[in-house]
């Protein structure tokens, strides 16, 4: 029992110091400018992934824990996945979002309008 | 009536119970924050103005430092179940006492944190960010203020149980730590989500 958990605790310190390291390197990437948006969001994301895949694998043992565990927190996963990706679907117009959206001093932005643009190009 | 599979293993999901409830928990809060999350995404991805909110103004330092701390408590949350493993129950009350002390150490900075913005007239209805901003760390920092209450229980009162029964109480702090974890889990996304991305 001993000698396992000094195994445990030798995990736990390495963990420690990756959360620490990850931390710096996710304020550092917010540093970093991009010129498209979405591959800092993606990387920000993809670093607090690996953080929370360190602490929910070791500090929350679900490394080493029960199939029915795994099977119940599937769900969850699924779930949670349609939460994430819905607004993007929305924005996409996939579910037909309104395309007037009113603006804080009361005009009305138009996101269709913008194909009137093109008329000036010859 | 005694409640059973507190210690010993449930033939047919191979948990205690106390495991398999705390986790059932933990997937509705996936559900609670998951919802609140994608209200986030939504509004920023739709709202024109959002550039203009001011977003760039949080205090990044604060948070980051604040990031540390909660990170520390987890470590130290899961030492001080590691040292019941091991029948240290000294250990446990320094780790346990640290973890407490940490979750106090992030609520006064988030308090200094909340404290600045409202002194600059900055409140949840002043535009959408804000009010995505305050609804969920507000959130967070009701879970870290109800972790702070069940870890105070353990370290105080609660450690009694340590004398009669104390692999129920090794399993207690593992279910502790378990929810503890997930909040820290949680800061872990909400920090880049609303500071710097």
């Amino acid at each position: 029992m001993s000698n396992d958990m000094n195994h445990h605790i030798k995990v736990y310190r390495n963990v420690f110091l990756g959360l620490l390291v990850l931390t710096g390197f996710t304020v550092g990437a917010s540093y970093i400018h991009f010129d498209a948006l979405w591959l800092g969001v993606a990387l920000g994301l993809a670093i607090a992934f690996a953080k929370g895949y360190l602490v929910a694998a070791n500090f929350m043992h679900l490394n080493n824990e029960k199939s029915f565990m795994y099977l119940t927190l599937a769900i969850s996963v699924v779930f949670f996945l349609v939460l994430f990706f819905m607004p993007t679907l929305w924005h996409n117009d996939l579910l037909k979002s309104p395309k007037h959206i009113p603006l804080q001093n009361g005009e009305v932005y138009n996101d269709i309008d913008h194909s009137d643009n093109h008329g000036g190009h010859h | 009536m005694e409640i059973p599979y507190n210690e010993e293993l449930r033939p047919d999901t191979g948990l205690y119970n106390a495991k398999l409830g705390i986790w059932l928990f933990l997937a509705s809060e996936v559900m609670l924050f998951g919802g609140l999350f994608s209200a986030y995404i939504m509004l920023r991805l739709s709202d024109p103005n959002w550039a203009s909110y001011g977003q760039d103004a949080l205090n990044v330092p604060l948070a980051t430092l604040n990031t540390t701390v909660l990170i520390t408590s987890s470590i130290t949350m899961v030492m001080s179940w590691v040292s019941l493993k091991l029948n240290d129950v000294k250990k446990y009350k320094l780790y346990m006492g640290l973890t407490l002390l940490c979750s106090f150490g992030f609520l006064i900075i988030k308090y200094i944190e909340y404290s600045s913005k409202f002194s600059h007239g900055l409140f949840p209805s002043t535009n959408n960010f804000l009010a995505v901003y305050f609804v969920l760390t507000g959130l967070h920092m009701l879970h870290v203020i109800g972790g702070i209450v069940v870890n105070g229980y353990f370290f105080g009162p609660g450690l009694k149980m340590w004398n009669t029964e104390p692999e129920r109480f090794t399993n207690r702090i593992e279910v502790a730590g378990l929810y503890w974890h997930f909040v820290d889990l949680v800061w872990i996304f909400l920090f880049p989500a609303l500071y710097l991305l």
